[in-house]
């Protein structure tokens, strides 16, 4: 009898925690980085998420304003017009993001480059001036690997270009480097539960409960809906594609991710490639490299990378895993 | 009290806890189940059962980057006017789940169905 009574008595325990969870959800939507970033933070202490969202927001805007190259008065700005040939002394931050995009460069063998921004300022696709450039313009940046003539004192903290055509454009890391940085900044408040979307970059942090993993879509290229689901657990999830920003020149249609060899928008087949990693700012920079590269040898890449996975999705639609990827990954 | 008493006592206790807690729990989800929000710099400004319109009808949202115009239907919202440069929130057209969000960058404007899916986020 006693034995009934403390197996009900701990069934009534369960479900009154459950009834009355003291789980809060704290929801932040920011504008930065020219898109809409949403924190959805989850924890016991209303204060803590508050503040921890605080922090990140703060976070952000200062790595928006030193890594965005429009504004004159930018760090960024003033390092692409003076570091040729000079020695330039910049933020810990801005050389941290400098740093990390060009370890992805060499990782990549140039699928992903940061030294494109005078090249990717001269199609300006997305924007109302978007242009196709001259081809004797195009054919001076095709291939010309700048990020090997980026050099860094990691001492002083200064960067200086080697090549005159190199303009730093740290659009495809920054956004996951921020990332990065608020996960951390959770940590310090030990918030273990998150979802962090920054314009589509996804950082699951944590699992959605003890049950279930967090469920994250990969939308389909060719429409509005889903086109697979990926089950996440403390990790990054990143998706490069050709409908994310494009423009249409004398009826053609133009997508904004430059292939480095080319100059021109890649032409590798694929319409979406999402890396799944545990750095944020690794995933954003391996999903651009391997857009660029194509299905074949991005996966190759992505099966080198212990820990990252990928999910490519072509212009017919057909989707291919990663090895990894198919534990985790349901096709809709 | 017998023990048989106490055992139903207790199993009558159980069941009563499982329905409250089922009550809770469709409460707190019936809070946010199908609403479109409409968000300037970040703050909800309404929150649109769209389900309940029975007449269209329109908003007009003006912030301190600019103006615009929010046309609501049953089932549907988009955004029919607005004096940003780029126009892109208005050629998003209607909107009728919460996979896609209006957005109006230069306006700092954002719409979403905010609705119970199978999704907790979307790489795009």
């Amino acid at each position: 009898m006693k034995k009934i009574l403390c197996i009900l008595t701990a069934v009534l325990v369960m479900l009154s925690c459950c009834g009355c969870s003291s789980e809060k959800t704290m929801s932040r939507t920011l504008f930065v980085f020219d898109t809409v970033l949403t924190l959805t933070l989850y924890g016991d202490d209303e204060t803590s998420l508050e503040t921890a969202a605080d922090e990140i927001e703060k976070t952000v805007r200062e790595i928006h304003n030193c890594a965005s190259a429009h504004d004159p008065k930018n760090q960024l700005y003033m390092l692409n017009v003076s570091a040729y040939g000079n020695d330039v002394k910049i933020s810990d931050t801005l050389f941290e993001i400098i740093e990390q995009g060009l370890y992805y460069c060499e990782l990549t063998d140039g699928a992903f480059d940061i030294t494109l921004g005078k090249i990717i300022g001269e199609w300006a696709i997305g924007s109302p001036s978007a242009k196709i450039p001259d081809s004797s313009f195009i054919e001076k940046y095709s291939g010309f690997e700048g990020w090997k003539h980026v050099v860094l004192n990691h001492e002083n903290k200064t960067v200086r270009f080697e090549d005159e055509r190199i303009r730093l454009d740290l659009g495809g890391v920054a956004k996951g480097y921020a990332a990065e940085k608020a996960k951390e900044i959770l940590g310090k408040h030990s918030i273990t539960k998150a979802m962090l979307d920054f314009g589509g970059n996804i950082v699951a942090v944590g699992r959605k409960n003890a049950e279930k993993t967090w469920t994250v879509g990969v939308k389909n290229p060719s429409g509005n809906d889903m086109a697979a689901a990926v089950g996440c657990e403390n990790t990054a999830i990143v998706t490069s594609g050709n409908y994310e920003r494009y423009s249409e020149i004398d009826g053609a249609r133009y997508h904004h991710i430059l292939d480095p060899f080319t100059g021109r928008p890649s032409d590798s087949g694929v319409a979406s490639a999402t890396v799944i990693y545990g750095n944020s700012a690794a995933a954003d920079c391996l999903s651009t490299a391997v857009f660029v590269l194509g299905a074949e040898k991005g996966m190759a890449l992505i099966e080198s990378i212990d820990g990252a996975e990928a999910v490519f999705i072509d212009a017919n639609g057909n989707i291919t895993l990663s090895s990894g990827a198919e534990k985790i990954t349901e096709i809709l | 009290m017998s023990k048989k008493a106490i055992v139903v006592s207790a199993a009558v206790i159980v069941l009563i806890s499982v329905v409250l807690a089922a009550a809770a729990l469709m409460l707190t989800s019936a809070e946010t189940d199908g609403l479109a929000c409409v968000y300037s710099d970040g703050k909800k400004l309404y929150a649109i059962d769209l389900d309940t319109v029975s007449e269209p009808y329109s908003l007009t949202v003006e912030s301190a980057y600019g103006t615009n115009t929010i046309s609501v239907e049953q089932g549907r919202i988009c955004v029919s006017e607005a004096d940003c440069p780029d126009g892109t929130c208005v050629k998003t057209g209607w909107i009728s789940d919460g996979i896609i969000p209006i957005i109006c960058l230069p306006h700092r404007l954002e719409i979403k169905i905010e609705k119970q899916t199978e999704f907790d986020g979307v790489a795009q």
